[in-house]
């Protein structure tokens, strides 16, 4: 059986970001009161749901999808 | 001696890089297709610029999945020179050949323009034809050329000389200016100033050239022992 997961990767906050400081400073700009926007990536994959599921989508973000130096990441298994 | 140009798809400075190690500095050069698995009968492997698998998720972080790239760590670990400009140096860090990661420049902007560069330390395979300090002139043409790294790892590249170039005027927001660096061997250099476009007068420096000379200068002795 298949399932959906939807991974989250987002810069670490100690990283400055200017993608998300240009949408911020728009943001503002347009009388939002805004005061930070982080922007990140979502991912969805479809994988086969066994035991070890958690662990293959640790191993596919750790290998491929995040640089753990830079970004962070969480996911969700959607049912 | 060889010198090998990996070919990824969407490598772009794959042909200057030939062009200057093939025409100019009349070595045996092939391209090697990134499918490849073998780099044995290479003694200089060059990562060259662009844009592999389309910077797609990361610069570099498909292309460190490629075949060729167990041959390219296997090389590493025995001592062969590694060269990556550019593209190629942000798959270097990638892969873990260098610490580090290249980010998205502070201004969000491509810059394409020469560049002022310090050389921080000339007893390197790279650098050995150059002056301590002298400033050359070498080209930076990326989006995501912010070299970026942990105060820890940023302590040892100082403190093991690995950092080869510095900026004099930071176009991208690097952490202390770095615009490249070895590892701690020695055999591996990244650096995102592109050597290759900077080769013949044509070009209005050739301090590109001093740097792939003193890595063949470096091979040339090397095999004399």
């Amino acid at each position: 059986m298949e399932v959906d997961v939807r991974i989250f990767i987002m810069p670490k906050e100690e990283i400055l970001d200017p993608a998300a400081k240009a949408v911020s400073k728009t943001l503002q700009n347009l009388g939002y009161d805004i005061s930070q926007v982080n922007l990140g990536k979502c991912i969805d994959l479809k994988i086969k749901k066994d035991e070890d599921i958690r662990e293959r989508i640790e191993e596919i973000c750790q290998k491929v999808l995040v640089n753990e130096l830079t970004e962070d990441y969480y996911y969700s298994i959607l049912h | 001696m060889k010198v090998a140009i990996i070919v990824f798809p969407g490598s772009n400075c794959d042909t200057d890089m030939y062009h200057a190690f093939s025409d100019i500095l009349e070595l045996d050069v092939d391209y090697v297709f990134h499918k490849e698995t073998n780099l044995e009968s290479y003694d200089i492997i060059v990562l060259p610029g662009g844009f592999s698998y389309g910077d797609y998720l990361r610069p570099g972080a498909l292309a460190k999945h490629s075949p060729i790239m167990n041959a390219i760590k296997t090389s590493a670990e025995a001592g062969k020179i590694i060269l990556g400009i550019c593209n190629g140096f942000q798959i270097l860090t990638e892969c873990g050949l260098l610490p580090g990661a290249l980010l998205h420049n502070k201004t969000t902007k491509f810059i394409c323009k020469n560049q002022i560069l310090k050389v921080k330390n000339n007893k390197t395979i790279f650098t050995n034809m150059f002056f301590k300090d002298e400033l050359v002139n070498i080209p930076i043409a990326h989006a995501d050329g912010r070299y970026y790294c942990d105060a820890k790892t940023l302590q040892s590249l100082k403190q093991n000389n690995q950092i080869l170039f510095k900026y004099i005027s930071n176009p991208n927001g690097s952490i202390d200016d770095i615009a490249g660096i070895i590892n701690e061997k020695g055999n591996v250099l990244g650096m995102m100033p592109h050597p290759e476009r900077a080769v013949e007068l044509l070009l209005n420096s050739v301090d590109g050239l001093i740097l792939l000379e003193s890595m063949i200068k470096n091979e040339f002795f090397r095999r004399r022992l």
